[in-house]
């Protein structure tokens, strides 16, 4: 699997290929401490993960608290979920915490 | 270096010794094998130079007795006139580490020396390190067994319902699935079934204040919703971020066959039939404990009614993620379809666990699997089985409340705080509670307060009407009131009375009282 960033117009977008779980959320996690604070808003594009597992959830809601520590009013945005992918998103509530869009 | 050299002949030893020791090397001398063996006992020494040919005891002899006190690395380099492949073969076989042929070459004598030197240096230092990385090891060891123990004795454990099944089978030696019961004051069994982010140690840790928070909340007579806020909160607070706990809380009470559910982030729950089919699929409402702020956090519950027979199945996603021989995952389809009626009763959570188990036999276990039935068995309130020692005595307490106290909303808790700790009068706390305020309400309502009779419709539910006297309490202007709660012990009644204070119309008709019996 592969974790990759790309900043324009104050937007970061994260894609992740493949597997999502234990062993990429660390990757994604030095991803996103790469991105400069100054960025706007945060798109997690998932139209390639082929699953998430628990350990991915906690990487995405560990971004959105630490961006809530800073006190910093950032939008993130799920995009393109699989079916299966969106199914586990839908049962950990994670609409409440991030704008999930479909495909 | 401390070197010793044994050869029988004195012109040999007095040569070494005289090159040895202007190298700087201190030399000892044998003049025979068994002297030899002797003085490598006596004065333990870095390195040894041994000559093959000796009368006695020679010197592949000594070479074996040598190595055969393996404390530690001292290099033993053989001495010979012999150069042929058989007996050069015979010293290494022996022990020998290296050979110098004689008569000995001043340069190349210093040069092996100081490349035994090197490798005895490595040695003692690996040997070092062996002892020390033992020593972690075993460290680690009692720590990981000490662990063990006291999750084992926190964890495990009642969960001897009868009507209760479960099955948790961990990765490894921890597991980050929990699965608790716990007896209420009320007569209801609480059940919670929690999956931690990840396996194996760091996922267990969290259970303990998990097993911990739960017990003393379903004691204290705490209903699912306040169970959920709580753990949320001790979690929250004691996780890291990207650490959670996907969980479903039920309270069921065996006589009404009722159950209060809180679901948060795990798979579906079934609600299944006397026919062992899936009736309903019940889904998460919530995130996972552990992931909102309280003050984001909801406690919404989901009530069910069952039926004499009926049964709640959870599991944790270990369950539909295990694989089969080729990798593929169960998944939730081909896991739903196995509750198709074909095996129902008491025979079905048996055959559920049969199944899974046999689809994932293939493969070793990558996520910890557990699942918990509870069946409707219509019967008597549960035992919680913890004695009480000791009755409440007779008492009487009286409280004289006045604005703003009373505009304070939780002024109830606060009077219930202050008595009512006893676990007797905590198993009925919500009874009391609903006493309290509903005949304090009745006559601030009826002396004080100008509540809209309009808005006070016959449907409302009790929040509703809740909210509408807090309104109409705000609003007032003057308030007092006599609050009396006195307990009897030989008929086991709790009497509340409440009173209009200072009013110029007094009679006894203001008095509303309730009584509540044990």
């Amino acid at each position: 699997m592969t974790v990759s960033v790309e900043i324009s117009n104050d937007v970061a977008t994260i894609r992740i290929v493949g597997s999502f779980n234990y062993s990429s959320a660390s990757e994604f996690q030095q991803v996103c401490d790469s991105v400069s604070p100054t960025v706007s808003r945060y798109r997690i594009d998932l139209a390639q993960a082929s699953m998430v597992d628990s350990a991915a959830l906690g990487a995405l809601l560990n971004l959105r608290r630490r961006l809530a520590d800073v006190d910093i009013d950032i939008d993130i945005d799920i995009e393109n979920p699989t079916l299966q992918v969106r199914k586990i998103l839908e049962v950990s509530r994670m609409d409440k915490k991030f704008n999930i869009s479909a495909r | 270096m401390k070197i010793l050299v044994v050869d029988d002949q004195a012109a040999n030893r007095v040569l070494l010794s005289y090159l040895l020791e202007d190298d700087g090397h201190e030399v000892i001398e044998a003049s025979n094998g068994e002297d030899g063996i002797l003085k490598f006992q006596r004065d333990e020494p870095d390195l040894v130079l041994l000559d093959v040919m000796m009368p006695g005891v020679d010197g592949y002899e000594v070479a074996r007795a040598l190595k055969s006190h393996k404390t530690r690395h001292v290099p033993i380099i053989f001495l010979t006139a012999l150069s042929d492949d058989v007996s050069l073969s015979r010293c290494i076989e022996s022990g020998g580490d290296d050979f110098l042929t004689k008569p000995v070459n001043e340069t190349l004598l210093a040069a092996k020396i100081k490349a035994h030197e090197r490798i005895r240096d490595l040695n003692a230092e690996l040997t070092t390190k062996n002892q020390e990385l033992e020593q972690l090891h075993k460290l680690l060891r009692q720590e990981h067994d000490l662990a063990e123990y006291v999750f084992d004795t926190a964890i495990k454990g009642g969960l001897n319902h009868s009507n209760v099944r479960h099955y948790l089978s961990p990765m490894g030696g921890f597991s980050g699935d929990v699965i608790l019961s716990e007896t209420s004051g009320r007569g209801t069994l609480f059940v919670l079934l929690g999956d931690f982010t990840g396996h194996g140690l760091p996922a267990a840790l969290g259970a303990l204040p998990v097993k911990q928070a739960f017990t003393n909340l379903v004691r204290e007579g705490a209903n699912v919703g306040e169970i959920a806020t709580h753990l949320n909160q001790t979690l929250f607070e004691y996780l890291p971020g990207h650490m959670f706990c996907a969980a479903t809380i039920i309270e069921y009470n065996p006589v009404t066959l009722k159950a209060i559910c809180w679901l948060g982030g795990l798979p579906d729950m079934f609600h299944l039939g006397t026919d062992g089919c899936i009736r309903h699929n019940i889904r998460s409402q919530h995130m996972p404990l552990g992931v909102l702020s309280a003050r984001e956090f909801r406690n919404a519950v989901v009530n069910l009614q069952l039926e004499a027979g009926e049964r709640l199945f959870l599991y944790s996603d270990g369950v539909t993620d295990c694989c089969d021989v080729h990798g593929e995952m169960l998944g939730e389809q081909r896991f739903e379809l196995m509750f198709n009626g074909s095996i129902s009763g008491d025979e079905l959570f048996d055959s559920i666990v049969t199944r899974v188990r046999s689809f994932g036999s293939g493969r070793p276990q990558d996520d910890d699997v557990s699942m918990l039935e509870v069946m409707a068995i219509p019967g008597e309130p549960l035992s919680n089985g913890y004695e009480l020692e000791y009755l409440p005595n007779d008492f009487s307490f009286s409280w004289c409340l006045e604005l703003p106290q009373i505009q304070d909303n939780r002024v109830f808790e606060r009077i219930l705080q202050s008595w009512a700790s006893h676990p007797f009068f905590q198993a009925r706390k919500d009874d009391i509670y609903e006493a309290l305020e509903c005949i304090c309400f009745q006559v601030l309502e009826t002396h004080y307060l100008d509540v809209d009779a309009d808005l006070v419709g016959a449907d409302m539910n009790r929040e509703q009407r809740v909210e509408i006297r807090h309104q109409s309490l705000l609003r007032a202007t003057e308030a007092k009131l006599a609050l009396i709660i006195s307990f009897n012990a030989t008929n086991m009644t709790l009497e509340i009375t409440a009173a209009p204070v200072a009013m110029k119309d007094a009679d006894p008709a203001a008095l509303v009282r309730r009584r509540l019996s044990f």
